[in-house]
């Protein structure tokens, strides 16, 4: 039993360079012999394994944040459904009121982790935005005005934040989860959509955002 | 110091002497695999097969099935990722065969207890295809099927865009419970799924528990009112229950 061990052992040390601590494995235990050949090695493959796990789900994440930055093209026929809300300080505003702007509709709530995370970066877009026309019109979903005030007073977003405490513009815009974005056009037309959170900052983003107003 | 230290193993022994005293650990046998479950065993009539999927993090769900138990609700809990070696993904949960799931139900059945259903989130597409699958068979029917905050969309939702269900959704006459978070976007499609729900002939009660998000007793950041809640899962569960024992299947 132990020379098979120690012959898996020193098989092993052929696959693990510059080793210089050797750990003798004496005890008898079933599971080790069958599934690694030392406990010593195991722990060093384990380890690879680990930073090879840990280096791919980095490159996954990465890739990741790169498409989710894409705006998906808006080709519905459909006409812009109408947006008429109040802000936390009970001001009215209308969408249609913001033609000849580009504007970001975004639907999102403050238990949305998403959400929260990407604010700072649409108070950074705004000011990349500085010389376009451009408004953020961010839609609570359905939530209790001392909730969004709290979570306002926190994160100090720089857009108008408009309530729907019964959720009527949700069932309008057919939002389905958060955060939900539109992007309109200086018509009041939906041209790009986006699901999730992203960097609202990112050069790729401003680009096509200010190349949508060039257009129009 | 040796007597402290023999005082706490003593201690912790008796803490978990109740838990161990409660579960049974079973297998069932399917033509391609071997289903390790949980079972909480019980004196009463109702006997309630869930699907949490993975064995050793459902600690909530382990300590409401002790609950059920003491309450004479009988809890089958299946480890259906083990037994087809699935990491927990998502998209796991579409390669357990129904199959396995019909043999699951075939032996609750043999108990001749009122079998329900239950999962949570992505996993209640089990519930619905055991269900749809087993009405198939023509063979005593199910009592009823719990879905927890399901999550039963066949792609990722495009704002603006009314989304697709996976497929087995509307497939079964079941008698079905959707429990949601108020503090999640998804209540805002509960109307729609119950819409779609109803399409297989299905009773479909719908609940929104307040001041929780989905998922809100697997969450390591817990709120408050998502720990009370936890806390009274099992009262939810035989809440949900009563209402789907006293509904009528339509044939």
């Amino acid at each position: 039993m132990t020379s098979s061990l120690l012959k898996n052992y020193y098989a092993c040390q052929s696959f693990v360079k510059n080793r210089s601590k050797i750990l003798m494995y004496s005890g008898y235990t079933p599971f080790f012999e069958r599934f690694s050949p030392c406990l010593d090695c195991a722990h060093d493959v384990f380890q690879q394994a680990a930073r090879r796990v840990f280096l791919i789900m980095v490159f996954l994440a990465f890739i990741g944040t790169v498409q989710a930055a894409h705006l998906k093209p808006y080709d519905a026929k459909a006409p812009t459904p109408a947006l008429k809300l109040e802000d936390l300080e009970g001001n009215e505003h209308d969408l249609s009121k913001y033609k000849g702007q580009i504007v970001l509709v975004q639907f999102w709530a403050t238990y949305c982790t998403p959400c929260r995370k990407e604010m700072p970066s649409m108070n950074n877009l705004i000011k990349k935005m500085q010389g376009t026309p451009f408004k953020i019109l961010a839609v609570n979903m359905g939530e209790t005005v001392d909730e969004v005030s709290n979570f306002v007073n926190e994160v100090k977003p720089n857009f108008t934040i408009l309530m729907d405490p019964d959720g009527n513009s949700i069932a309008d815009w057919r939002v389905f989860a958060a955060p939900s974005n539109f992007i309109l056009s200086p018509d009041g037309k939906i041209r790009y959509t986006l699901f999730g959170g992203v960097e609202w900052d990112s050069d790729e983003l401003v680009k096509q955002l200010k190349a949508l107003a060039a257009k129009n | 110091m040796m007597i402290y230290r023999r005082i706490l193993v003593l201690m912790l022994c008796l803490m978990l002497a109740p838990i161990t005293m409660a579960r049974e650990l079973r297998s069932i046998e399917t033509s391609d695999t071997t289903i390790d479950l949980r079972v909480f065993t019980a004196e009463g009539n109702k006997l309630l097969l869930g699907f949490p999927c993975d064995e050793g993090k459902s600690v909530a769900e382990e300590k409401t099935a002790e609950s059920l138990a003491r309450d004479g609700v009988e809890v089958w809990m299946p480890d259906m990722l083990s037994a087809y070696m699935l990491p927990k993904l998502k998209s796991s949960i579409h390669k357990i065969p129904t199959e396995a799931i019909a043999v699951l139900i075939e032996e609750a059945m043999e108990t001749g207890k009122q079998v329900y259903l239950i999962a949570s989130g992505p996993d209640t597409e089990l519930v619905l295809r055991g269900a749809a699958y087993w009405e198939k068979q023509n063979k005593p029917k199910l009592a009823g099927g719990i879905l927890m905050f399901p999550r039963l969309f066949k792609s990722e939702p495009v704002p603006g865009q009314v989304p697709e269900y996976i497929d087995v959704v509307g497939k079964t006459r079941l008698p079905l419970m959707v429990l949601e978070g108020e503090r999640t976007p998804n209540r805002w499609t509960v109307n729609q799924l119950t819409l779609a729900l109803e399409q297989g002939g299905s009773t479909v009660y719908a609940k929104l528990i307040p001041s929780v998000r989905g998922d809100f007793f697997k969450r390591d950041d817990a709120s408050n009112p998502e720990e009370v809640v936890t806390m009274q899962l099992d009262g939810l569960i035989k809440a949900s229950l009563y209402y789907l024992g006293s509904t009528k299947h339509n044939d």
